[in-house]
């Protein structure tokens, strides 16, 4: 019996269309344009425009209302005022120490919850969805309820404070002293709950060859974690705290909820002076020049943790170039 | 490649250009020719209040005698949001014919900016409206003498009180009481366990010494927190704070009272409650604010007794007519309706309007259905409110400097957090607020110069 093979040409032998002029891999140059247009409009409409719009409104003087008419060209004045503003200063400082506190508890409990998570548990899944739940719901419902578990005579906080014995616990969000403190404790949980979740994607993807090996040595927990979980989480770690920093600069709801800036000026925090100036005494060229400062800020720490990071993870640059 | 083709540059320098096209897009629109009659029209009307609040019976009647003039009815919250999206209706040319303006500086920026019709001449034929054109007395902010902005609403600040805790104390409030006796009195009830605080806010004493501009000096170009009567206002109310006879600031912060603090007040907590007519509605209102007591009204406390004095209140809740409207004739149609026939529909929510205001020496009864209610014997002390409400020497405030008064609001706002809370002294405060109140009023000058 014979078997009558169909065999093509190879690929070497198929003839070469000459490549047409103007043409790339075969189509008109602007073909591929086509398919990547409508992401590249969103981007342009709703992220370059307004970014390159607020970038020149913080160069005017313009209280909107006055229309185009309104605005004043005013060069580096609006810059100039903030180095001199000394609230702006102090609203600054009070960001950097909220995000400087919140993000790196929100990280480290995130993955305290994931490693503790990671393991067979009765109800991991539904513990899952609780820790997960602060970061679906609304903002005025958790600061209704932090309201309550915050009031410094009534609520469940400083109830539970007084009975460890603790006999003058923190007023919170009714003390200048402690109102900040009370934001990072909202800030920090409310976000642990989505980080941990990340980590916990992170985690189940991990080779677990590598903890074979390194039982195999001898290695406890801590020196596993240490020289194994951590390297290999830093490129998350990195990506978490930079999403976090940028979120955290941008804090408003809840501040704007909880306690508008006090009491005093106590929680005052860049974005909130930002929207006084802006959407309070309409001076949106100030407000504006401050979201350009608040941006050149992030995009600096920025790159600064992504330096640091590189060249710790487990897997470093070489190794991943091949 | 295609990055060569179109450049980085040429992208930006192409999203700019859309932004600037944008932009261009919400400059102001062209003032179009008038279209319509006083009787016919289409008006597009921005008001803060909600349309359960009397608004829409307002609305109803008007269409039933004004069946030409249709009018679309958009509420916005009045604040620093809501004021915001008007704002920049007005500005984009978003359809905006009448529109509501809730204090000075709303007002003035609006009448700043080109975006009301000038009233004046209006305003001088009408019987009700004509008295806001006058600058003696002047009732309401002016600028370079011509009226852009038609207050609704006589709204002068009362003291409500709980009449049977009174009673069970044995006290008697006298007509003409001092702030002094205010204050006397407050202790007396917290003191002998009849209130648990006397009152949610304190008095505005410099107000009341020197009328609307009290924040300011009389030229408007520095602020005024040097002079005694601030002093004294929050002398008062630190004492006040200490003595507990405030509702303290620790429970406003951690509650989130607010505004709205009437709350204590027809619990039975609070002996006295300041406000406006506004918070008739309230006291009326037996299902949301169960109470058995009745509440009577004294004038607010004199600074000292037999001399006049202002009332904290003003006329209020201005309306003003968008310069770019097509219906001016049926927009100012409207706004007379508003101002006369349809303000019986308002009464409800405690708005007095300046046409509905009783001749001096005559009664109010033709108001009192609508301001106090069915069950207005049982609730209130009706003969003390309209004696305190309508009182014929009232003299409420203006307000006509507003450079910096959103900001100099939010420094007062935070010191007077501070001075509560034992953070600072009253020196702090009056040296900080006159130097933060000075610059801002400097920085708005010269931003508006």
């Amino acid at each position: 019996m014979s078997v009558a093979t169909k065999a093509g040409p190879e690929p070497s032998a198929r003839p070469t269309a000459p490549a047409k002029k103007g043409l790339v891999n075969g189509m008109r140059w602007w073909v591929p344009w086509l398919f990547v247009a409508p992401s590249l409009l969103g981007l342009i409409v709703f992220l370059l425009v307004p970014l390159i719009g607020g970038l020149l409104i913080s160069f005017t003087e313009w209280d909107v209302i006055s229309g185009l008419d309104g605005i004043n060209w005013v060069g580096l004045a609006n810059f100039e005022t903030l180095l001199g503003d000394e609230q702006f200063w102090a609203a600054t400082w009070r960001t950097v120490i909220y995000a400087g506190a919140s993000v790196p508890l929100t990280v480290l409990l995130g993955l305290g919850l994931a490693m503790a998570l990671n393991r067979p548990l009765p109800g991991r899944a539904a513990l899952r969805v609780i820790f997960f739940l602060p970061a679906v719901v609304n903002v005025i419902a958790i600061g209704s309820v932090w309201l309550l578990l915050l009031n410094p005579t009534s609520g469940l906080l400083n109830q539970g404070l007084r009975w460890f014995g603790w006999d003058s616990p923190p007023g919170w969000i009714t003390s200048p002293d402690s109102a900040l403190q009370a934001l990072i404790l909202m800030a920090v949980w409310g976000g642990s709950g989505y980080i941990s979740v990340i980590y916990l994607a992170a985690l189940q993807e991990m080779p677990q060859e590598l903890y074979e090996a390194a039982r195999l040595d001898g290695a406890g927990r801590i020196r596993q974690f240490v020289t194994i979980t951590w390297p290999a989480l830093l490129p998350m770690t990195t990506f978490l705290t930079i999403t976090q920093i940028i979120g955290r600069s941008q804090t408003f709801g809840l501040i704007a909820f909880m306690t508008s800036g006090g009491p005093g000026d106590s929680t005052t925090v860049l974005s909130y002076y930002m929207y006084q100036n802006g959407f309070i005494y309409y001076r949106f060229g100030y407000a504006a020049a401050m979201g350009v400062m608040s941006l050149l800020a992030v995009l600096v720490l920025t790159l600064l943790l992504w330096r640091f990071q590189r060249g710790r993870t487990l897997y470093g640059e070489e190794d991943r170039d091949g | 490649m295609f990055a060569q083709q179109i450049s980085r540059r040429a992208l930006i320098g192409g999203a700019a250009a859309v932004g600037a096209a944008l932009l261009a897009g919400c400059g102001k629109e062209e003032q179009g020719p008038s279209r319509g009659s006083s009787g016919e029209g289409v008006l597009n009307v921005w008001g803060a209040l909600t349309l359960d609040r009397g608004v829409g019976a307002l609305l109803d009647a008007f269409k039933k005698e004004h069946p030409g003039i249709q009018v679309n009815y958009t509420q916005f919250t009045n604040n620093s949001d809501g004021n915001l999206k008007l704002d920049t209706s007005l500005q984009g040319g978003a359809p905006v014919d009448v529109f509501f303006s809730y204090g000075p500086q709303s007002v003035s920026r609006r009448t700043a900016a080109g975006y009301a019709r000038d009233l004046t001449d209006l305003a001088g034929s009408d019987e009700v409206a004509k008295q806001f054109t006058a600058t003696d007395p002047q009732l309401t902010a002016l600028f370079d003498g011509r009226l852009f902005a038609i207050p609704t609403v006589y709204n002068p600040y009362l003291v409500y009180l709980n009449q049977d805790m009174l009673d069970a104390a044995g006290i008697t409030v006298p007509e003409d009481w001092t702030v002094q006796e205010f204050h006397d009195i407050a202790e007396e009830l917290c003191g002998g366990a009849y209130a648990e605080f006397a009152t949610y806010k304190t008095l505005a004493i410099a107000t009341m010494g020197l009328g609307g501009d009290a924040q300011v000096t009389p030229d408007g170009t520095s602020s005024n927190f040097d002079h005694e009567l601030w002093r004294r206002q929050y002398e008062l109310e630190l004492a006040m704070e200490r003595d507990g006879t405030l509702f303290p600031i620790t429970r406003v912060l951690a509650e989130k009272v607010d505004l709205y603090a009437q709350s204590y007040f027809l619990s039975g907590d609070h002996a006295f409650y300041l406000d406006n007519p506004a918070t008739l509605r309230f006291v009326k209102d037996q299902e949301n604010y169960p109470h058995d007591f009745r509440t009577t009204f004294r004038p607010m406390p004199y600074l000292e007794r037999g001399r006049e004095q202002w009332n904290q209140g003003g006329y209020e809740d201005s309306v003003q007519i968008s310069a770019k409207t097509k219906y001016p004739e049926a927009a100012w149609t409207f706004v007379r309706y508003w101002l006369g026939a349809g303000a019986e529909q308002l009464l409800t929510a405690g708005k007095i309007s300046p046409a509905g205001m009783p001749a001096p020496g005559a009664g109010a009864d033709a108001l009192l259905p609508g301001l106090l209610g069915d069950a207005r014997d049982d609730l209130f002390d009706v003969e003390a409110f309209t004696r305190v409400a309508f009182a014929e020497d009232m003299k409420l405030s203006v307000t006509t400097h507003t450079a910096g008064l959103s900001e100099i609001g939010t420094i007062r706002k935070s010191l007077d957090e501070q001075l509560r809370l034992g953070e600072i002294s009253v020196d702090e405060l009056l040296t900080q607020l006159k130097e933060q109140a000075d610059a801002a009023i400097a920085k708005d000058l010269e931003t508006n110069a």
